[in-house]
């Protein structure tokens, strides 16, 4: 017999919930005082300071050398200075920088972290979120840049992180997602096939990983502002000790949390453009002159 | 709850078998569009608003009829605006090839609710619009409003659904604005609120249930700290979104005049020196548009994406923008042709 959805979500839930029982049981383990063993690894690290180490899966995709070509024509800056240096008295670049960076912060956060969310909880709606995601996303150049790194986040699971990462209901709802891509449509396409966006693959991908919700939607968008900052560098916004000055900031730490915050209970119905001016400069990125970035 | 029916007149003579509406709501039919023989496609419409508003055509033909005129209806509110706990929930109704122009008379003032007497946590209930429009094949809607103009501390959410089968035709304009000049009159000042539109693809044989997929959802969320802040300094934003083979020509006429738009950061070799040659019309006409662009502050993008073509635009002021959307629609001319002047109302 073939067992009905319900039976199926139920068993994928139960699936994952004793993996992360297991996962924490051998936390226990390693953190509890009881269970200190005078066994040394080879570096002479007890294994009871495994606690103290940093989450591995995540310092690995929060990497700026992860490759998923993320400079996605530069979130909309460089098209935002374009747009900014023909007024007279305007502030310089610079100055203009941390307003772009918040309001680029903002517009992701409202337009993908819902779908994040749901993404990351229920990975078996993968395909149903993509599908989605890609009808609210109708600006072209953005559509481009998230279709660009969700897939290559797929391929860079496809081989390399998926062995390690073990079974879960996201590694599965990764794996049909990949057998079930098809090339890429044409914009104009009526028939509609998975894309491939950002944020849901993110989500289901740090989940396999066993990163935490919050630590992966609090990733998700400081790696944002990493590609914002790094595109401003390039573009001679400012130097290499201002920009990690800035991602070191209080105040950026500040605009993650808050946008965080302000999406966190959202449903994806209530996903939206924040910042209606992002969607005029990003999708205007294509009458610019001269370009930096051309992906 | 008010109810009104217009009786059906012989075939192809568009009316309306529904028209009901109430309080503060106000759905006026106002006199037609003739077409002329050659223009395409059919018979009428039916609206109906909740606290009941609804319009609904009245033939349904077995063979498709071209319809000989194109009803105008307007939608008004009391006062020109809604107060905050207001709710608007407006259905329209198309049968097949029928075609229905919408407006207003004025943009729709949002009005900012009213301070509590007492220190209360609650928030002030918001003012919500909806509009579910089902469009039939063959049929037609160009709805083409006035701004809404939400006052400083207002609340307002929007939500248009639009369901059209294969075949059917819809064009939809929505922006807001700010009211007046100066920081008073910048959307940025409204408190919280948002608006989605979304476009459905409906398909698939009548007797067997039809399926829905949704092509499109534009959708803004404006809510939280530094709204103000978000607006770059305009005072009007919009999108126009298109489907269907009555728009077909106009949307293709959006996206080719954006990827003809001057480069950005390009720089003007001629500088003056040039021999003046003459412009033929269409190239003084583009000078003429780019100049306004240019002093209105006016930013637009125009793409084909999923079935639908979709516009947006922002300008300084309110009249920047109404002028670049008529000097574009009059220039295409389908909306003029295909569903009368009164199509036309919102830009003049």
């Amino acid at each position: 017999m073939i067992p009905s959805i319900d039976e199926q979500t139920l068993k994928d839930e139960i699936a994952r919930l004793e993996t992360q029982l297991s996962a924490a049981r051998a936390q226990l383990v390693t953190t509890s005082k009881a269970n200190v063993s005078d066994h040394l690894t080879p570096n002479g690290l007890s294994a009871s300071s495994n606690a103290h180490l940093p989450n591995h899966p995540l310092l690995l995709l929060s990497d700026s050398a992860l490759p998923l070509g993320s400079f996605a024509f530069s979130s909309g800056l460089e098209s935002y200075l374009a747009h900014h240096s023909t007024t007279k008295g305007n502030p310089s670049a610079s100055e203009n920088f941390p307003q772009f960076l918040a309001l680029a912060l903002t517009s992701l956060a409202t337009t993908t972290l819902p779908y994040l969310i749901v993404a990351y909880k229920s990975p078996e709606k993968l395909r149903d979120l993509d599908a989605e995601l890609d009808a609210c996303t109708l600006c072209p150049v953005a559509r481009r840049a998230s279709v660009a790194q969700g897939r290559a986040l797929l391929t860079l699971w496809e081989r390399a992180l998926k062995d390690d990462a073990g079974e879960s209901p996201a590694a599965k709802a990764l794996e049909q997602f990949s057998k079930a891509m098809k090339p890429p449509q044409s914009q104009d396409d009526e028939e509609i096939e998975l894309s491939g966006h950002f944020a849901p693959i993110w989500a289901a991908a740090t989940s396999a990983m066993g990163i935490g919700l919050h630590e992966s939607a609090y990733t998700f968008l400081f790696n944002h502002a990493k590609a914002v900052v790094s595109a401003a560098v390039r573009a001679s916004v400012m130097g290499p000790y201002k920009a990690q000055g800035v991602l070191a900031s209080g105040l950026l730490r500040g605009e993650i949390q808050s946008a965080m915050e302000a999406n966190w209970e959202k449903v994806v119905e209530e996903a939206g453009q924040g910042v209606m001016m992002l969607d005029l400069w990003v999708g205007r990125h294509e009458l610019l002159y001269s370009r930096i970035f051309n992906s | 709850m008010a109810k009104s029916t217009l009786p059906s007149l012989p075939p192809a003579l568009p009316t309306f078998s529904t028209l009901t509406y109430t309080y503060p709501l106000k759905l006026l039919p106002s006199t037609p569009h003739i077409l002329t023989p050659h223009a395409q496609t059919s018979d009428e419409p039916h609206v109906s608003s909740n606290r009941s508003n609804t319009v609904t055509p009245a033939h349904t033909s077995p063979t498709p009829i071209q319809p000989t005129s194109v009803p105008l209806l307007f939608l008004l509110t009391y006062g020109g605006g809604l107060v905050s706990g207001d709710h608007i929930a407006l259905t329209i109704h198309l049968d097949p090839s029928t075609r229905l122009t919408t407006t207003t008379q004025g943009s729709t003032k949002i009005f900012k609710p009213p301070a509590s007497p007492t220190i209360s946590s609650s928030t002030p209930p918001t003012t919500r619009q909806d509009l579910t429009v089902h469009i039939a094949p063959r049929a037609a809607r160009w709805l083409a409003p006035d701004p809404v103009q939400p006052f400083a501390g207002s609340l307002y959410a929007q939500t248009q659904r639009f369901e059209v089968e294969r075949e059917g035709s819809l064009g939809v304009v929505d922006w807001v604005c700010g009211r007046g000049g100066g920081r008073e009159g910048r959307v940025g000042g409204l408190r919280g609120g948002g608006g989605r539109n979304e476009v459905w693809d409906v398909f698939g044989k009548d007797g067997e249930g039809k399926e829905k997929r949704m092509l499109v959802r534009d959708a803004v969320v404006l809510e939280g700290r530094g709204i103000r802040g978000r607006m770059d300094g305009k005072g009007v934003f919009g999108t126009v979104i298109l489907r269907g083979p009555l728009f077909k020509g106009l949307a293709d006429f959006f996206v080719e005049e954006f990827k003809a738009l001057p480069r950005i950061g390009g720089r003007n070799w001629g500088s003056g020196n040039e021999v003046v040659k003459e412009l033929t019309k269409k190239e003084e006409w583009k000078k003429r548009r780019l100049e306004r662009e240019k002093e209105d502050g006016l930013l637009w993008t125009a793409c084909h994406v999923r079935g639908c073509a979709i516009v947006k635009f922002a300008a300084s002021e309110v009249e920047g923008a109404r002028w670049w959307l008529g000097c574009m629609l009059r220039e295409e001319g389908s909306v003029g042709r295909e569903f009368g002047d009164g199509g036309l109302m919102f830009v003049r």
